[in-house]
C-alpha cells in the first residue's frame, strides 16, 4: 500500500504544480502586454508539441521524429475546417476538434503500419522523419488554384492564408475572435489540462506498462502484454496532442505553411525535448522557453546564426547531457539535499545472510489444474546436425524435474523447443492436453507456462516493486490486486527492503530471484527454468535450491541445470540427456552408481556408447 | 509500326532509368555507412550539398568539370574523416544519439553554407548538350548519370571484396570482437568506412550539381528519398540499394509521368511504407549475401 | 611466457575472475578445467582483452598486456579460437584467412595462405564458399587456420570439441597437436571432454568461482575419478 500512497502523493504534487502554473499564467494575462501574451501563448503551444514527443519517445520508447508531421496535419486540418465551417457555425472550436481527430487518425494509421509490421526502433525514427519530409515536398507543390479543399486554398510553398483565429459565437450571428489575452488564458488552460491528463496516465497502470515496454520489450511480451496495440494507442495519443498544438498554432498565427514539415522544425521539437529531458513532462515546457528564449535573444543580434546555435546545442546536449537539462538539475538539487537516493554500490555488494528456511508457502494461489507438459517424438535438426532426436517425455506431476547432461547433449535445444524459441523439425509439444508446438512465446505464457531464460531478463530501470507489479498486473488486470500480490511476492523473496530501489542495482542472485518472482506472479501451472544458478555464489545457489523446492510443492517445475551441487541439493528426479536423447532417468544417487554417466559427462561416452 | 509510339517508350524508359540512377547516386554513401557501421548519418544530405559546392568552386576556379568531381569526392571524404574523429566515434552503439548529433551537424552545415555562398541557387552548365530521339530531346548528361550509378555500385563492390580494407571492414561489421582478436583495429576501420561513405556522398553531390540548382538547402530535397531507398533496401549495401532504387525510382517515375511529380513523391512514400510493412528488415533482409 | 598475477576482471559492475594466477611456459599446453560458469571463458576473454581487467597484471614475454587493446594483443602473438568458432559467416574461406593476415599485417601472407590450404585440404576444396555454410568441424578447422594466419606464439582454445561429431573430435585433437608440435606454439585449452584433454595437455588448472583451486599434472587428474568428483562435482 505504501507504494500506492507514494505514487498518489507524487501525482498530487504534480497536479497542484500544474494548476498553480496555469493559474499564474492566466493571471499574468491581465497585466502583461499583448506582445508578451502572444509570445507566451506560442510557448504553451510549442510546449504541447514537445509534450507529445515526451510521451511517445521518453515514456513509450518510440523513436518518433514525426511529431512535426502531426502538428502540421493538425494545423492544415484546422485551417481547412475553420475556413469552410466558420460561415455556418460562427465558431472554430469544432475545427479544433476536427483537427485533433484528423491528426490522431493519421498517427494511428502510420502507427499501425509500423508497429504491426514489427518495424525496428531505428526504422520508426526514419519512417516518421521521412514521412514528415515527404509531406513538406507534398504541400510545397500545391501552389496552383486547383489544389483546394472546399473554400480553402492550400497555397503551396507560401502556405495557407486567411485562417480564422480562434472564435466563439452562435450560428447565424457574427463570430467573435479571442483577444490575445483571452487566447493565452484558453491555451494555457488547455495545456494545463493535457499536462494533468499525461501525469494521470503515467502514474496509473497504463504508465507502468509503458515503462516496462520502454525498458524491456521482450520481457513485457513474455508477461502476456500485447505490446503492438499499446504502442499504437500511445502513438495515436501523441498524434492527437501534436494535432491539438498544430490547430492552436494555425489559429494563433492565422496562417500555416509547409515550413512546419521542414527539417529545422522537426529538429526543434527534438531539441526542446532533449534540453528539457526526454522523460520530463514539465521539461517539455521548460525546454521550449529556454530554446525559444535563446533563439529570440540571438535573433536580435545575429539571426543568421540561429540554426548554427541550434545545431551546436543539439550536439552539445547529446554529447554532454544525454539526460537533458531538467533531470540533470533535479539530480543536482537532489544531491544537494541528500534525498533518498539509493546507494547502488552497497545494494549490489550486500551479502545474503538470511537462514535458508525463509521460503515457506507460496504467496500466490497454486497453479491451475492440468499443468501437464508432454513431448512426443520431438526432433530438431540444424542443417546436418541433429540436436534433439526422438525425445518422448512427460512431466505430469507437480514437483521439480531436473534435466542434466554435458555440453552439446541437446538439453538447451530441448528447452528452447519447450519455450517456443525454436520450432521442432518433427514431433509435438502438448500443454494441458493441447498442442502448443508452434505457438508464439507470449501465447504459451498466456496459457500458463512460466518461462525464465538463463540471462536474467528484468526491467533494470524500474524499481523492484514495479517489476513484480507489471507481472502481476499482466495476469490480474487490476491495479490494487496487483499491488497486493507484488508486495506479497517481494516479502516471500525477502526483497521487501529493496522494493523502492532500481532493479538494475540488485546483485546477480537477487535479479534471478526477482525474475522467478515475476514468473510466479503470473500464476503459471508449469515453470521452465534454464540454468537458474549460473554465475551465482555458493550461498545464493543454496537459497535458490530452497526457493525452487518450495515452488515445486504446488507447481510443476522443469529445471535445466549444469551445477551438480545444486542438483544434489534439490534432491529430485533427474533426466540425463546425451547426444540429443534421454540417456537415463532416476534420482541423483541412483545415477551416481552408474559409471557410464561419469564417462558421458567427461566426454568418454563418444566411444563407450557409440 | 507507329514510330512515335516507339520514341515515347524509349523516352519513358530513359527517364525511368534516370530516376533510378539518381536514387542510387544520392543513397549509396548513406547505404555504406548504415550497412557497414549501423550509423545513420542525418547530415548525409549536407554531405551531398558539400560535394556540389566543392564542384562548383572548382569549376569557377577554371578546373575541368570531371576533375572537379574527383576533387569534390576527396574533399568530402576528408571532411567525413574529420567528422568521424570529432563526433561520430563518441557515439558508436548509441544509435539514437548518433542520429541526433548528425542532425545538429546538418543544421550547422546548411547554415554555414548560407553564410559563405548566400541562400540563392547557383548553377553549373549541364555538359554534353542533348540528343534527339524522335520527337524527344534527351540531355546527354542523363547517360552519364545512368553510367555513373552503375560505376559507383561497381566501385563499392570492388572496394569491399578486393581490397584489404574492404575484407577487414566486412569482418569487423559481422563480428567486431572476433575481428579485433585477429588484429583488426576497429577504430581505423570505422574511420575509413565513414570517410568512404562521405566521399561517395561527395561524388553524388558533384554528379547532381550540373543537373539541379546548387543551394545550401539542396540536401533536404534528397535526404528523405535517400533514407527511404536505404531502409527499404535493407542491410545489403549493393543488392539492397540497387533493388530498392529500381522499385522506388520506377514507381516515382511512372506515377509522375501519369500525373504530376506531386503524386510521384506520394507514391514513393506509400510504396516504401507498404514494402516495410511486408518486409520489415528491408528487401535484402532475408538474403544471405551481405553486399 | 604468459603470466597472470592476481587478475580481477568482469563485465560492468560484476566481477567474474577474483584473483586469478596462471603461468604458461614456452611450448606448453595447459588446460583449464571446471564446472560451467566458473569463469573459464572469461579467463580467455580477459587474456585477449575483450573483458575489462579491474586489477592485477597480465605479462606476455615480459611485456605488460593489461592496457593494450585487443588488436594490439593479437599483433603481439596471441590468437583466440572462441567457443562457437565465430568464423566470419558471409566472408569466403579465403577471405576469412585474408582478414586475419591483413589485420596482423603479415608480410608474406600469400605464401602463408597457400601453406594453410596445403595443410588443410578441406579448406582448399571450399575456398570460395562462405564461412557460414561450412559444417561445425570444418568451421573449427577454419577458425584454427585463421588463428594460425596471425603467426601466434600463444593459442587460446575455448571448447574446441563442443557441438562436433565424436568421429571428428579426434581429428581436431590431432590437428591441434600437429600445430603445437610443428610450430612450437603454446596452448591454453578450455575443454570439458577429458579424452580430448588427455591427448594434449601436460598441466591442468582446476577453477572454481573465478579462482584457481588446484593444479595437477593433466594425466593424474584424468585418471583419478575421486579428484574429478571433488572438483567437477559430477
Amino acid at each position: 500500500m505504501m507504494n500506492k500512497n507514494k505514487s498518489r502523493q507524487r501525482f498530487a504534487v504534480e497536479a497542484m504544480g500544474t494548476v498553480a502554473v496555469t493559474a499564474a499564467i492566466a493571471g499574468l494575462a491581465a497585466v502583461i502586454s499583448e506582445f508578451q501574451s502572444i509570445q507566451i501563448t506560442s510557448w504553451a503551444i510549442y510546449g504541447l508539441l514537445a509534450l507529445s514527443l515526451v510521451l511517445v519517445w521518453g515514456h513509450a520508447g518510440i523513436f518518433s521524429f514525426g511529431q512535426g508531421a502531426f502538428f502540421g496535419i493538425g494545423g492544415y486540418a484546422y485551417g481547412v475546417a475553420a475556413i469552410n465551417l466558420i460561415g455556418a457555425t460562427s465558431e472554430t472550436f469544432s475545427a479544433v476538434v476536427i483537427a485533433v481527430a484528423v491528426a490522431a487518425i493519421a498517427a494511428a494509421f502510420l502507427g499501425y503500419f509500423m508497429f504491426y509490421g514489427k518495424v525496428g526502433d531505428v526504422y520508426v525514427g526514419i519512417i516518421t522523419l521521412a514521412t514528415t519530409l515527404v509531406l513538406f515536398t507534398f504541400m510545397s507543390s500545391t501552389a496552383g488554384p486547383q489544389y483546394h479543399i472546399g473554400e480553402a486554398l492550400l497555397g503551396g510553398y507560401n502556405g495557407m492564408t486567411g485562417v480564422p483565429p480562434l472564435s466563439y459565437g452562435t450560428p447565424g450571428e457574427e463570430s467573435n475572435a479571442f483577444s490575445p489575452g483571452a487566447l493565452l488564458v484558453f491555451t494555457a488552460t488547455l495545456a494545463g489540462l493535457v499536462t494533468l491528463g499525461i501525469y494521470g496516465l503515467l502514474r496509473g497502470s497504463f504508465g507502468r506498462v509503458l515503462a516496462g515496454l520502454r525498458e524491456n520489450e521482450l520481457r513485457t511480451q513474455l508477461l502476456g502484454y500485447d505490446i503492438r496495440f499499446r504502442k499504437l494507442v500511445v502513438f495515436a495519443i501523441g498524434g492527437a496532442i501534436a494535432g491539438l498544438a498544430g490547430a492552436l498554432y494555425a489559429a494563433w498565427a492565422m496562417f500555416i505553411s509547409p515550413g512546419v514539415f521542414g527539417l529545422q522544425q522537426a529538429a526543434l521539437v527534438v531539441i526542446w525535448v532533449l534540453v528539457g529531458g526526454r522523460t520530463s513532462v514539465a521539461g517539455a515546457f521548460v525546454g521550449v522557453v529556454l530554446v525559444d528564449g535563446l533563439a529570440s535573444f540571438l535573433g536580435g543580434s545575429g539571426g543568421n546564426a540561429t540554426p548554427i546555435i541550434l545545431g551546436a546545442v543539439l550536439i552539445g546536449v547529446v554529447l554532454l547531457l544525454p539526460q537533458g537539462l531538467v533531470p540533470a538539475i533535479q539530480a543536482g538539487v537532489g544531491r544537494l539535499f541528500k534525498e533518498t537516493k539509493e546507494d547502488k554500490v552497497t545494494a549490489a555488494a550486500e551479502t545474503v545472510t538470511e537462514e535458508s528456511s525463509r521460503y515457506a508457502g507460496l504467496p500466490v494461489p497454486a497453479g491451475r489444474e492440468g499443468g501437464v507438459l508432454e513431448v512426443v517424438d520431438l526432433h530438431k535438426r540444424f542443417g546436418g546436425v541433429t540436436a534433439v532426436e526422438k525425445v518422448t517425455l512427460s512431466f505430469t506431476e507437480k514437483g521439480v524435474h531436473c534435466l542434466i547432461g554435458p555440453n552439446g547433449a541437446g538439453k538447451s535445444t530441448f528447452f528452447n523447443l519447450l519455450v517456443g524459441r525454436y520450432w521442432p523439425t518433427a514431433g509435438t509439444v502438448m500443454f494441458a492436453g493441447k498442442p502448443i508446438t508452434r505457438a508464439e512465446a507470449h501465447e504459451r505464457v498466456r496459457r500458463g507456462l512460466g518461462i525464465k531464460l538463463q540471462v536474467a531478463s528484468i526491467f533494470t530501470g524500474l524499481t523492484t516493486f514495479e517489476n513484480v507489479w507489471l507481472a502481476a498486473f499482466g495476469k490480474l488486470h487490476d491495479s490494487a490486486a496487483a499491488t497486493g500480490r507484488a508486495n506479497k511476492i517481494l516479502d516471500w523473496l525477502g526483497l521487501t527492503d529493496r522494493a523502492r530501489h532500481q532493479a538494475g542495482a540488485l546483485s546477480h542472485g537477487q535479479k534471478q530471484w526477482l525474475e522467478m518472482g515475476m514468473v510466479l506472479a503470473s500464476e503459471p501451472s508449469v515453470i521452465l527454468l534454464d540454468e537458474p544458478t549460473a554465475g551465482m555464489t555458493r550461498e545464493e545457489t543454496l537459497l535458490t535450491a530452497e526457493l525452487i523446492k518450495e515452488l515445486g510443492k504446488s507447481v510443476n517445475v522443469i529445471v535445466v541445470e549444469h551445477d551438480m551441487e545444486f542438483v544434489r541439493h534439490l534432491d529430485v528426479p533427474v533426466t540425463v540427456f546425451h547426444q540429443g536423447n534421454v540417456f537415463a532417468q532416476g534420482s541423483l544417487d541412483e545415477l551416481r552408481q552408474d559409471e557410464r554417466i561419469l564417462d558421458i559427462y567427461l566426454g568418454r561416452g563418444g566411444k563407450a556408447v557409440a | 509500326m507507329d514510330w512515335s509510339q516507339f520514341d515515347w517508350l524509349i523516352n519513358l524508359a530513359l527517364s525511368m532509368q534516370l530516376s533510378i540512377a539518381v536514387l542510387v547516386i544520392v543513397s549509396i554513401g548513406l547505404a555504406v555507412v548504415f550497412g557497414m557501421m549501423g550509423i545513420i548519418n542525418l547530415a548525409h544530405g549536407e554531405f551531398l550539398m558539400l560535394g556540389a559546392y566543392a564542384t562548383l568552386a572548382c569549376v569557377r576556379a577554371g578546373i575541368n568539370l570531371w576533375l572537379s568531381m574527383g576533387i569534390a569526392a576527396f574533399v568530402v571524404g576528408i571532411f567525413g574523416l574529420v567528422v568521424e574523429q570529432l563526433l561520430i566515434r563518441h557515439l558508436y552503439g548509441r544509435l539514437a544519439d548518433s542520429m541526433l548529433a548528425t542532425w545538429g551537424l546538418s543544421l550547422i552545415m546548411a547554415q554555414v553554407m548560407v553564410l559563405i555562398f548566400g541562400p540563392s541557387t547557383q548553377g553549373i552548365a549541364t555538359p554534353l548538350g542533348s540528343i534527339n530521339i524522335g520527337a524527344y530531346s534527351v540531355s546527354g548528361y542523363s547517360f552519364v548519370l545512368i553510367a555513373a550509378a552503375v560505376v559507383l555500385l561497381a566501385i563499392v563492390y570492388w572496394v569491399f571484396t578486393r581490397t584489404p580494407y574492404g575484407v577487414m571492414a566486412r569482418a569487423a561489421m559481422q563480428m567486431p570482437g572476433m575481428a579485433a582478436a585477429v588484429g583488426i583495429n576497429p577504430k581505423l576501420i570505422n574511420a575509413g568506412t565513414f570517410a568512404f561513405g562521405a566521399a561517395l556522398a561527395g561524388v553524388g553531390g558533384a554528379l547532381l550539381a550540373p543537373l539541379v540548382g546548387v543551394m545550401p538547402s539542396m540536401g533536404q530535397a534528397y535526404i528523405a528519398r535517400a533514407f527511404m531507398t536505404v531502409i527499404v533496401g535493407g542491410p545489403g549495401v549493393i543488392s539492397g540499394t540497387a533493388s530498392s532504387a529500381v522499385l522506388l525510382g520506377g514507381m516515382e517515375n511512372v506515377v509522375s509521368y501519369l500525373s504530376t511529380p506531386f503524386f510521384g513523391q506520394g507514391a514513393l512514400l506509400v510504396l516504401a511504407i507498404v514494402l516495410l510493412r511486408v518486409l520489415p528488415t528491408g528487401i535484402s533482409g532475408r538474403w544471405q549475401r551481405q553486399l | 611466457m604468459l603470466e597472470l598475477t592476481d587478475v580481477h576482471s568482469g563485465y560492468g559492475l560484476s566481477t567474474v575472475l577474483r584473483g586469478f594466477n596462471l603461468r604458461v611456459g614456452r611450448g606448453e599446453i595447459v588446460t583449464i578445467l571446471g564446472r560451467n560458469g566458473v569463469g573459464k571463458t572469461t579467463l580467455l576473454r580477459t587474456i585477449v582483452g575483450a573483458v575489462r581487467i579491474h586489477q592485477g597484471k597480465i605479462r606476455f614475454d615480459d611485456q605488460d598486456l593489461s592496457k593494450l587493446p585487443t588488436h594490439e594483443r593479437a599483433r603481439r602473438g596471441i590468437a583466440y579460437v572462441p567457443q562457437g568458432r565465430d568464423v566470419f559467416p558471409s566472408l569466403t574461406v579465403l577471405e576469412n584467412l585474408k582478414a586475419a593476415a591483413y589485420g596482423t599485417k603479415q608480410k608474406g601472407w600469400k605464401e602463408q595462405v597457400d601453406r594453410m590450404l596445403d595443410e588443410f585440404p578441406v579448406l582448399a576444396q571450399k575456398r570460395q564458399q562462405r564461412g557460414g555454410s561450412l559444417s561445425g568441424g570444418q568451421q573449427q578447422i577454419l577458425a584454427l587456420a585463421r588463428a594460425l594466419m596471425t603467426s601466434p606464439r600463444l593459442l587460446l582454445l575455448d571448447e574446441p570439441s563442443e557441438g562436433i561429431q565424436p568421429s571428428i573430435v579426434d581429428q581436431i585433437a590431432d590437428t591441434v597437436w600437429t600445430i603445437h608440435e610443428k610450430r612450437g606454439i603454446s596452448v591454453i585449452l578450455v575443454e570439458q571432454n577429458l579424452d580430448f584433454v588427455e591427448k594434449l595437455a601436460s598441466r591442468a588448472y582446476v577453477v572454481d568461482k573465478g579462482q584457481v583451486v588446484g593444479e595437477f599434472p593433466a594425466s593424474e587428474f584424468i585418471n583419478n575419478k575421486d579428484l574429478q568428483r571433488e572438483y567437477l562435482g559430477v
